[in-house]
């Protein structure tokens, strides 16, 4: 379904939804950027076709399980499997023997899993580079439908030809189709990639934190939090990270000026940091 | 009392874009939003050859980046581009919206918001529909709205598809549109 962009809400509406959301469920999107979020508001309201805001809030007030699949559809997921496909290459030639040097069993954090396609993609490459033993894969998730959807191998149809695209410009060793299991109907991931990765429940104020991580890799998930959100959310992040850890930023994220005395730029093309 | 143009346009407009802004002078003091239909997965090489003979810098805002005047700012690939309303830009990866990612729509409409009368927006050539509705936007927030002169376009899917919904402000060939922005 393509979403109109005709339908607005107002920001009043928009601050009582969330507002809604905070008292009832205690989930505080108050500091997530205000288009992209109000567009996911508005974006939801017509999916489920409720016309108004207000019948919005009523279904939000009464039905937990209706507020679980809200709780799915206004995170944004990533868009492609292998995007960037040079950051991918990079990794699976340089940075993973990188990670290894410092550390014998590196962690690696994923924190805010919303499609899995960032958690599968990295599973895919430790399995290429039969390293798979070698690393401990800790990803968080937002709420249990999501988590389920990962675990299921679920993945949305319209994102596989880019994906084996990427794979490709990746230069994989495998078909990509190896990766999935195709029939009539749809198109599943191979779960068992994921087999050995941790899974945790991130809180209520999207922030949960780590510790001795050796690289996180949160590629374009920051740019949906304020700046106030996104500079606490780099502190939580300089503090996970074990000394000389690194960070994966999307490529048109940075740090920014606050969190410049906590990374420095390691690969700027692939949007690397490394931890002061 | 104009603070802002921004431009859209996808096929048939980098060769519009790129003499708008060879013609543009050093000391222009607006803002230049441009949101381009592109190559999702190619990421360098657009705005260099933008920048090449550019009156004004062109720049490939990062997410959150302070919106400043005398820049071009272009929309990166595989990404959306937003003007938030703190001045500054926000990127994001939703859906593609008309099958395109950055969509010409979205930027037009944050842009609107943004800006209100004291933004100029212009369409170009191009194969989609999506811009029209921006402009519209652009034109209900009061907005100038500008579209190049269809009989000039390479294609003219999006200019018409604008004319369709929006009574514009004017209908330029691409000389008239440098020779407004010069003078302004």
């Amino acid at each position: 379904m393509e979403i109109s962009s005709a339908f607005e809400i107002g920001i009043t509406d928009y601050r009582k939804i969330i507002n809604t959301v905070k008292e009832v469920y205690g989930y505080d999107f108050n500091e997530f950027a205000l288009t992209s979020f109000k567009r996911r508001i508005e974006r939801f309201i017509q999916l489920f076709g409720l016309v108004h805001p207000d019948a919005l809030i009523i279904r939000l007030k009464n039905d937990i399980s209706f507020f679980n699949i809200f709780l799915k559809e206004v995170l944004v997921e990533s868009t492609e499997m292998f995007r960037d496909p040079s950051f991918w290459r990079y990794l699976r030639d340089e940075l993973l023997s990188t990670l290894l040097k410092e550390s014998k069993h590196p962690r690696i954090w994923f924190p805010f899993c919303v499609s899995g396609d960032e958690l599968y993609t990295f599973c895919i490459v430790l399995s290429e580079t039969n390293l798979k033993d070698k690393f401990t894969v800790i990803a968080h998730y937002p709420n249990e439908i999501l988590l389920e959807s990962i675990k299921n191998g679920e993945f949305k149809n319209y994102k596989f030809e880019i994906s084996k695209e990427n794979y490709e410009r990746f230069v994989g060793k495998n078909d990509f189709e190896n990766y999935f299991i195709i029939d009539k109907q749809s198109i599943k991931r191979n779960i068992s990639y994921i087999e050995n990765v941790t899974f945790i429940k991130q809180n209520v104020n999207f922030d949960n934190s780590e510790n001795e991580i050796s690289l996180i890799i949160c590629r374009n998930r920051l740019i949906y939090f304020t700046q106030t959100m996104h500079d606490k959310v780099l502190k939580i992040f300089h503090n996970s990270i074990q000394s000389s850890g690194f960070l994966a930023l999307g490529i048109k994220e940075q740090p920014g000026l606050i969190s410049q005395n906590l990374f420095k730029p390691f690969n700027i093309n692939e949007s690397i940091y490394k931890k002061i | 009392m104009y603070k802002a143009i921004i431009i859209g346009g996808s096929a048939g407009s980098f060769q519009v874009v790129t003499s708008i802004l060879n013609s543009l002078p050093q000391n222009f003091n607006y803002t230049v939003f441009l949101c381009l239909h592109r190559l999702k997965h190619i990421r360098s090489g657009f705005v260099e050859a933008l920048s090449l003979r550019s009156g004004i810098p062109v720049i490939e805002p990062y997410d959150k980046e302070s919106i400043k005047p005398g820049k071009a700012y272009l929309a990166p690939a595989n990404y959306h581009m937003y003007i938030e309303l703190n001045n500054r830009f926000a990127l994001s990866t939703e859906e593609s919206v008309n099958h395109s990612r950055p969509s010409i729509d979205l930027t037009f409409m944050t842009a609107a918001y943004a800006y209100r009368n004291k933004l100029i927006g212009i369409l170009l050539s191009g194969a989609n529909k999506d811009g029209a509705y921006g402009l519209k936007k652009v034109a209900e927030l009061g907005g100038l709205t500008i579209v190049q002169d269809p009989k000039e376009c390479e294609v003219k899917t999006m200019t018409e598809s604008a004319l369709q919904i929006t009574k514009v402000n004017y209908i330029m060939t691409v000389d008239k549109i440098i020779n407004f922005l010069v003078k302004l």
